[in-house]
């Protein structure tokens, strides 16, 4: 194949790589410490939302096409927590774990 | 929706987003040679969900759901392709009994989204729909009063990696669009709607921060929500509140318009 239509095939590619808009994966996570108390989970995502407490054991799924808040009660003490979401993204500012009673 | 149509749709929006993606779209042929997957049984270390939950519901009647089928080779090619890799390359997806990538064909027959506009559609159809696909797989999941996700509580322990990766599957068989930014109309939409619900919560006595200029909010992708100026909350407190105040339009924006009132969630 000549190099100039290389190059052109190299430069479309590129081009369109650059113009996909950067979603898909965020994930946010951490550890909390509720003592007999539950774990919520609160999460500001866009699109597929797993909710994992503790981390890599889910609990909740959620989709929306676009920025939503999102409150996952779980009956969980285990220290450790994420949110995953493979598509989409995770606003890490918006997304913690907090306390709640029984 | 064209539940038999998923792989030409698939192939009509790879052209469109790019021709880079089509490259990796030769998966899409089903039955094709030298095929990287079989129906293999599930590891003995994870038990099939049928054999150990209640007989799954009858399968909706325009289904051609189909089962867990195990990518066996080339698995890593098809995590990145599902997402699963972390962009520091590290694998984030379900594992089996042994530590190993736990991953699924796509589940097909609940519906082909591939030519939709996401930000039109209604999102508690998607949820219901995934939803409905792991319960045909046995999983007990159960949806959210609200519909817009599901828990996995009552998924016993030792499947919990099993209900993820078929979530995933069953995700993958929506075939749902690359998703792109909402355009300037759908965000000034998003906007309106968002004020609505701003005053919605102010009515409840939620301190709640004024709403940015359209100008702002594009800035800002769209993340901006007047749920992000509430405290942490009892959960129960915020479905309630959710529910007042649906954080999107009850049936998706493609049923709702500027002017229109908001519509709290039965």
């Amino acid at each position: 194949m000549p190099r100039r239509t290389l190059t052109l095939i190299t430069a479309i590619l590129l081009t369109l790589t650059l113009t996909i808009p950067a979603w898909g994966y965020g994930s946010d996570s951490g550890r909390i410490d509720c003592g007999s108390n539950n774990i919520a989970v609160h999460s500001s995502t866009r699109l597929d939302t797993y909710i994992q407490v503790p981390s890599g054991t889910t609990v909740a799924y959620k989709w929306f096409p676009d920025w939503t808040h999102y409150t996952k009660a779980t009956s969980k003490q285990r220290p450790s927590w994420r949110v995953l979401s493979l598509d989409g993204q995770v606003n890490v500012a918006g997304t913690y774990a907090y306390c709640y009673g029984q | 929706m064209n539940p038999t149509g998923r792989c030409l749709g698939r192939v009509s929006i790879r052209l469109r987003i790019g021709v880079g993606a089509l490259l990796v779209t030769g998966a899409c042929v089903p039955g094709r040679a030298g095929d990287t997957t079989a129906p293999v049984p599930i590891p003995p270390s994870l038990p099939t969900a049928e054999a150990t939950t209640p007989a799954p519901p009858p399968a909706p009647a325009a289904s051609t759901a189909g089962g867990l089928i195990r990518i066996t080779t080339d698995v890593m090619e098809r995590a990145r392709r599902y997402g699963l890799i972390a962009p520091g390359g590290e694998y984030v997806g379900p594992v089996d009994g042994n530590g190993d990538p736990l991953i699924f064909e796509p589940i097909t027959g609940y519906g082909d989204f591939s030519d939709a506009d996401l930000f039109e559609v209604d999102p508690t159809e998607i949820v219901a729909l995934q939803a409905r696909c792991l319960q045909d797989q046995g999983f007990p999941v159960r949806l959210d009063p609200s519909g817009s996700g599901f828990d996995f509580t009552a998924v016993p322990p030792e499947q919990n990696q099993l209900a993820f990766a078929a979530s995933i599957a069953c995700k993958e068989g929506l075939h749902l669009p690359t998703p792109t930014p909402p355009n300037t109309d759908q965000r000034r939409e998003q906007l309106a709607y968002l004020t609505l619900v701003g005053e919605c919560l102010r009515e409840r006595g939620f301190d709640v921060a004024d709403p940015p200029s359209l100008d702002e909010f594009i800035e800002l992708d769209g993340a901006w929500s007047p749920y992000g100026s509430l405290p942490p909350l009892d959960p129960a407190a915020f479905e309630e509140l959710d529910r007042a105040c649906p954080q999107w339009p009850v049936g998706g924006y493609g049923a709702w318009d500027p002017g229109d009132l908001l519509r709290p969630r039965t």
